[in-house]
């Protein structure tokens, strides 16, 4: 059987198993097992366990349980209710106010976390409730906290970036350096879409009552509080990185451990919250690095058949000009997206790809930032759009997965627009880390 | 058979020591270097090995909660028969996956404890030997876990309206 064959029957049976609602994580070990038979036979089979132990023994990788430790402690904690509310001082005035408050705490949040989920869900308890009271526009509320809450991977620390970089063999200081600017650009983007909406239809985004309006100066000082620890975090975390100090995955245990002081300077630390932050990070780990593990494995064996080979020709050998190509890989990752999951993704298809980027001329860190923008789309598009899922989770009953994927689409249009800017100027990836390198 | 079960969400419960140790030993290893000027031989290699028991370890507790991620959104408009035989491809595929992976691990993971595999750093410690085995073992945990989903599966039947497919994680 050629190749070419084989791809496809790959691929037929990779979408066969997954619109049967097969986990991932069983689809792509299945696929690692059934290449290897029938490709080099069972004696080839201890190559799947090899490529399992060589991911594990990553040292990078131990990143990705520590810093959803340490997402997982700031959940329980009260920091963010509190930098909620210190956030309402700059917001509480501007059209849309309490939408606008939602993104800068969901920015601050995504520079302390690097995943998503945890920040979703706790918007979705705190901020939803909140605008829903107000009467703001349902889908203006929801469409705010889902992709808010998705920011967590685009400025760092983010484990999308981490595993990227992993796969990529690219430094991840600078990924991380990188996000920073299109991060904010989207960011800033989701700002200024609700102020416009704001201003065009104020019934869409009622002001708060004015009781709420007129801070004194005292309490705002008191509100304000609630931003020291959170910049502490930050400064704490990326300064060991940048400053030299500490690798990523070293900072992300003295994160942790900011953490849990974090919320013992609180009052807030106990053995439950402890125990609770251990447990969730089990789980969601648990999940992660399952799916890795077959993903990782079968394009191991798949680059053994010459797959990878094949598909970075076929893909190199388009008629098309360098940028059209990382249009149709963009393209790709995102009709990707709407499917799979991020892990999935990176795994099976950056592999393929970032060769033909660096042959091309391309840095892969700025492919691997507009990577992780696509990724932001593939957290907010249907059917397979985790976002959502994680708001719908704590929001109303009433309150649909039709709703929320409907109230999306304005933000992947946004998340669309800001890869567009990224394209035409990868500056906006490629200076930050420049800039350090010095 | 049950028994399984209990123990693999017991292990996966624990597994957040590991995770925990991994925190305490980074933080320990920046702290030697910065303020006791005295870097550690041993931090790298027992964080590695913390963290890569704890994911092979916690697969079989997500596999018992079923939260590993799916597509999920064909098995919600499906009716309850078809949803029974979608679920049923879903735990063969996860056994074939899972026999292929202990096949493959079991000799490698044998020879690494039997020679006490060592990783040759300045602190040589044995962390291959119990990494490579382990993987084994989480296999068969796994393995034993959908064995187990299988057999209750099967018990169920097509006709049984609690065999609905878990909601999406």
């Amino acid at each position: 059987m050629g190749i070419e064959i084989a791809t496809i029957l790959i691929i037929a049976v990779m979408l066969g198993f997954m619109l049967l609602g097969v986990p991932l994580a069983w689809t792509t070990m299945a696929l690692a097992v059934g290449c290897t038979l029938l490709w080099l036979g069972p004696a080839g089979l201890p190559l799947v366990a090899s490529r399992v132990y060589g991911f594990i023994n990553e040292y990078v990788l131990v990143a990705v349980p520590l810093f959803v430790f340490m997402a997982c402690v700031l959940e329980r904690s009260g920091v963010a209710r509190d930098l909620y509310d210190a956030m309402r001082v700059f917001a509480g005035r501007l059209p849309g106010g309490v939408a606008v408050q939602t993104t800068l705490v969901a920015i601050v949040m995504a520079a302390m976390t690097g995943i998503i989920g945890g920040e979703i869900v706790l918007l979705g308890l705190i901020a939803l409730p909140q605008m829903l009271r107000l009467g703001y526009d349902q889908k203006l509320a929801i469409g705010t906290i889902c992709a808010g809450g998705s920011l967590g991977t685009m400025i760092p620390p983010s484990v999308v970036l981490i595993v990227y970089g992993l796969t990529a063999g690219v430094s991840i200081g600078d990924l991380f350096l990188g996000g920073v600017l299109p991060g904010l650009l989207l960011a800033g983007f989701y700002i200024t879409y609700i102020i416009v909406r704001a201003v065009l239809n104020p019934a869409l985004a009622p002001q708060l009552p004015a009781d709420q309006l007129d801070i004194p100066l005292a309490e705002k000082l008191r509100l304000l509080k609630g931003l020291i620890l959170p910049i502490l975090i930050i400064i704490w975390v990326l300064g060991s990185i940048y400053g030299g100090i500490a690798s990523v995955t070293e900072a992300a245990g003295v994160g942790a451990v900011a953490a849990l002081l974090a919320a013992a300077v609180r009052g807030e630390f106990s053995l439950a919250l402890l125990w609770e932050a251990m447990q969730r990070t089990m789980s969601t780990v648990g999940i992660i690095i399952w799916l890795t593990l077959g993903a990782n494995a079968f394009i191991g064996i798949y680059n053994i058949m010459g797959g990878t080979r094949y598909l970075s020709g076929a893909i190199a050998g388009l008629p098309l000009e360098p940028w059209q190509i990382i249009l149709v890989m963009m393209f790709i990752l995102f009709v990707l997206g709407m499917v799979l999951d991020w892990i999935g993704i990176t795994l099976l298809t950056m592999p393929i790809f970032v060769p033909v980027i660096i042959n091309l001329g391309y840095d892969p860190v700025w492919f691997g930032i507009l990577f992780c923008m696509n990724m932001q789309c593939s957290f907010l598009t249907p059917p397979f759009g985790p976002a959502a899922f994680y708001l719908k989770s704590v929001a109303p009953p009433h309150i649909q997965l039709q709703t929320i994927f409907g109230a999306l689409l304005p933000f992947i249009g946004m998340q669309i627009l800001a890869l567009a800017f990224l394209l035409l100027f990868p500056q906006l990836a490629l200076w930050l880390p420049a800039l350090a390198r010095g | 058979m049950q028994a399984i079960e209990t123990f693999n969400l017991w292990l996966g419960r624990q597994v957040g020591w590991f995770y925990l140790g991994a925190v305490v030993v980074t933080f320990y290893e920046v702290l030697a270097r910065y303020v006791f000027n005295a870097p550690t031989t041993w931090a790298f290699e027992v964080t590695i090995f913390l963290c890569a028991s704890g994911y092979m370890l916690s697969g079989a507790n997500v596999t018992a909660e079923d939260k590993h991620i799916a597509i999920t959104s064909m098995v919600e408009i499906a009716r309850p028969p078809a949803r029974w035989w979608m679920r049923l491809v879903s735990l063969v595929v996860g056994l074939f996956g899972m026999a292929g992976l202990i096949y493959g691990a079991w000799q490698p993971g044998i020879r690494a404890f039997k020679i006490w595999e060592r990783t040759g750093s300045a602190f040589n410690s044995p962390t291959p030997a119990l990494i490579k085995p382990i993987i084994t073992i989480a296999g068969i945990l796994v393995l034993l876990q959908l064995a187990l989903q299988l057999a209750r599966h099967l018990r169920a039947g097509p006709r049984d309206p609690g065999t609905a497919a878990p909601p999406p994680a």
